[in-house]
């Protein structure tokens, strides 16, 4: 060994020395962390404290093997626990005093009765005015710690019976801080929970129906490219080069604003199938400040608002419809005295969101004109395979004009400040759902605006807003212990 | 002015003009007794934080200082929050209440919690046209400390006739409007009290 090699070594050996130390100090530190967050109590529902043991158990296996770690692998290990401190965060904003905590447990339920009993949710506020989907952690952290061969993977999985979480699901669900309270605007949590079910959708069926198309847009756009070659390249290899390496990098350009766009859409056909008009309404006010025709290529291959809200406004089509409909055996009008202004404010809006005339801008680019062409043929398919994904009970779209009664009876006890928690009157009451109550909310707001535009001074929000997550509240704790205490008491 | 019995609670509670009185949501009818209807314990507490401040003095001390020396607890349905001697906490009814103009309420303490040192509430009269949950001032007067679990049934309400009914309904402008917890004291709202403790001053 020469004097250069041997310096080599000890210096490696020296850098090895650090990092095992500030690995087993890290994994020390985050341990502490999630075991005083999991302690420290003060969440709406279990599920934080289920992500801090799941969050111990593997640094704690990490910190174990750490002796077996390899020296060129300590360098991602301390990355990961890098990362692995930042979901602590997730933890930390969840407690009741940042979230609308008495709609917390209700909507946890709602949300897990449409995607499985084995998913959790963590609802937090973030600071970004934005909805979001983050996880799922428990394949994650399983995924990280079957790429660290020196653990046991099976001693891991094992450890997961220990704190309840085998074949088990966490996810965390955003909402923007500043609409901490609105539980109307709520109801875009529909849109996010849509991500885990477009994420199975396209993990078995996008390939598919790509590979289908993709001879065929590859032809389109090569023939896109030639007719705007510049003349001047007159060798035909090196033209064909060109072309061959723009059809490539244009064809996946497609493939992703195609992709993604059908996830973002099969996320609001999701949002409006689970809460109805209530969704919609949401993504209305939501988007009411963004730009509506906004080119997929030039933000992060979104689709554009207006033509989003077109497809929404378009399977909420039956419920904006004037009409006869039977309640109880008996005729009545549609929609009614108290449900006629949001449905005619909803029918508005599709009338101003219309496109009058040419083409829109955004569709000029070929890869947004095939991905869109893509999406239009196949999407009544698609929306179709997609709500079949969802379990048993919730095949069913909700439909306003189907709960129109339930509604008026909500609506008409916000009008009388009083939170819409049950349907009927006592001893006949009924607790309500929580989408009949958001749509109920929606239902008064709307009403308020219309008759009355000196209605909606913070106040009048804050007071809807508050009876709103009391009537969320209040629905959710008779449902869940009203029968058993009835039970009790009958004994 | 009488107290009202069961079957005119139960009148008023399945009514529907304004005679109507509202109690949402009662979670059994065993709820509904003689001559009250009992109220479960709802799942937000304000404690103050002692150690944060010396002397309360209601006038004096400005609004941000009265938010920073109390704080509020949710306790999940299912969990129990647990009042030492001595101690007071801020809670509030489960059912959210609307009083009729013609009716007003008491609270009163059931006497199966009196028994073990659990005070109840002070501010024992509801008004005719309130609406909103009610705030309970829980202090614990006995020497052990009490295990309390929201939805547990922690007072008893008993109506009486108002008479003349209210003209006009209540309007929501009042200091405590359609409150759905427990609501921090306003006390240095009162301007009475203000002037009193200014005429000390100077």
């Amino acid at each position: 060994m020469n004097q250069e090699e041997s310096s080599g070594q000890s210096e490696r050996q020296w850098r090895d020395d650090i990092l095992r130390r500030q690995v087993r100090l890290r994994c020390h530190v985050i341990k502490n962390l999630a075991w005083n967050l999991e302690n420290g109590g003060d969440f709406p529902t279990p599920t934080p404290q289920k992500l801090c043991a799941l969050i111990r158990h593997t640094v704690k296996m990490i910190e174990d093997h750490l002796n077996e770690t390899p020296a060129d692998q300590l360098g991602n290990v301390s990355l990961f626990l890098c990362s692995t401190a930042e979901h602590l965060r997730y933890v930390e904003r969840s407690r009741t005093a940042h979230t609308p905590w008495s709609m917390i447990q209700a909507t946890e339920h709602f949300l897990k009765q449409q995607v499985g009993e084995d998913s959790h949710f963590i609802i937090r506020p973030q600071w970004s005015y934005n909805y979001s989907l983050v996880g799922e952690f428990v394949a994650h952290y399983q995924t990280s710690v079957q790429s660290m061969a020196w653990i046991p993977a099976r001693k891991w999985e094992d450890g997961l019976a220990a704190i309840q979480l085998t074949d088990n699901k966490i996810y965390c669900i955003a909402f923007p801080r500043v609409g901490r309270l609105d539980a109307l605007l709520h109801a875009n949590w529909g849109h996010e929970l849509g991500h885990i079910i477009a994420a199975r959708w396209v993990h078995a069926k996008f390939g598919q129906i790509w590979n289908g198309v993709e001879d065929g847009v590859k032809k389109r756009i090569g023939e896109s490219i030639r007719k705007s070659l510049p003349a001047s390249i007159e060798e035909e290899l090196f033209k064909d080069l060109i072309v061959e390496q723009s059809i490539s990098d244009m064809a996946n350009t497609t493939m992703e604003v195609a992709r993604h766009g059908l996830t973002e859409l099969i996320c609001d056909a999701i949002g409006v199938h689970l809460l109805g008009p209530g969704a919609l309404a949401a993504c209305l006010e939501f988007s009411a400040g963004l730009s509506l025709d906004e080119n997929p290529l030039q933000c992060r291959n979104y689709p554009p608002w207006r033509y989003r809200l077109h497809l929404m406004l378009d399977a909420c089509h039956g419920d904006l419809k004037e009409r006869k409909i039977k309640v109880n055996g008996r005729e009545s009008d549609y929609p009614g005295e108290v449900l006629r202004p949001f449905c005619e404010w909803l029918s508005e809006g599709k009338q101003l969101l219309a496109h009058a005339g040419d083409e829109p801008a955004w569709r000029q680019a070929i890869v947004v004109r095939e991905a869109y062409a893509l999406i239009e043929r196949e999407w009544k398919n698609i929306r179709h395979d997609v709500l079949d994904l969802l379990p048993g009970g919730a095949e069913k779209p909700y439909r306003l004009c189907e709960r129109h009664a339930i509604i008026e009876d909500l609506a008409k006890k916000l009008c009388d400040d009083i939170p819409p928690n049950e349907v009927g009157c006592w001893p006949n009451a009924t607790p309500a759902r929580l989408e009949d109550i958001v749509n109920a909310a929606w239902v008064f707001k709307i009403k308020k605006q219309i008759e009355n535009p000196g209605w909606g001074s913070p106040s009048d929000y804050e007071r809807l807003c508050r009876l709103a997550l009391k009537a969320i509240e209040a629905g959710f704790v008779d449902s869940e212990f009203g029968s058993r205490l009835r039970e009790v008491n009958a004994t | 002015m009488s107290t009202i019995t069961k079957p005119e609670i139960e009148n008023r509670l399945k009514g529907q003009d304004t005679r109507r009185l509202t109690v949402t949501p009662i979670l059994s009818r065993k709820q509904i007794g003689d001559a009250s209807i009992d109220v479960r314990l709802g799942n937000q507490f304000i404690v103050f934080r002692m150690h944060t401040f010396g002397v309360f003095k209601p006038y004096e001390t400005p609004l941000a200082r009265l938010h920073t020396m109390q704080e509020r607890h949710v306790v999940s349905f299912g969990l129990e929050f647990v009042l030492h001697p001595g101690m007071l906490a801020l809670a509030s009814t489960f059912e959210y209440i609307s009083m009729p103009p013609d009716l007003e309420a008491q609270v009163e303490g059931r006497s199966s919690w009196a028994r073990v040192g659990l005070q109840i509430a002070t501010a024992t009269s509801v008004e005719p046209g309130f609406k909103g949950v009610l705030t309970l001032e829980l202090s614990n007067v006995g020497t052990i400390p009490i295990q309390l679990y929201p939805g547990v049934r922690i007072a008893q309400l008993f109506f009486r006739e108002a008479e003349p009914a209210l003209e006009s309904a209540y309007d929501g402008q009042r200091k405590y409007a359609c409150p759905i917890g427990p609501e921090f004291s306003r006390i240095h709202n009162d301007k009475d009290g203000q002037v009193f403790s200014l005429s000390r001053a100077t």
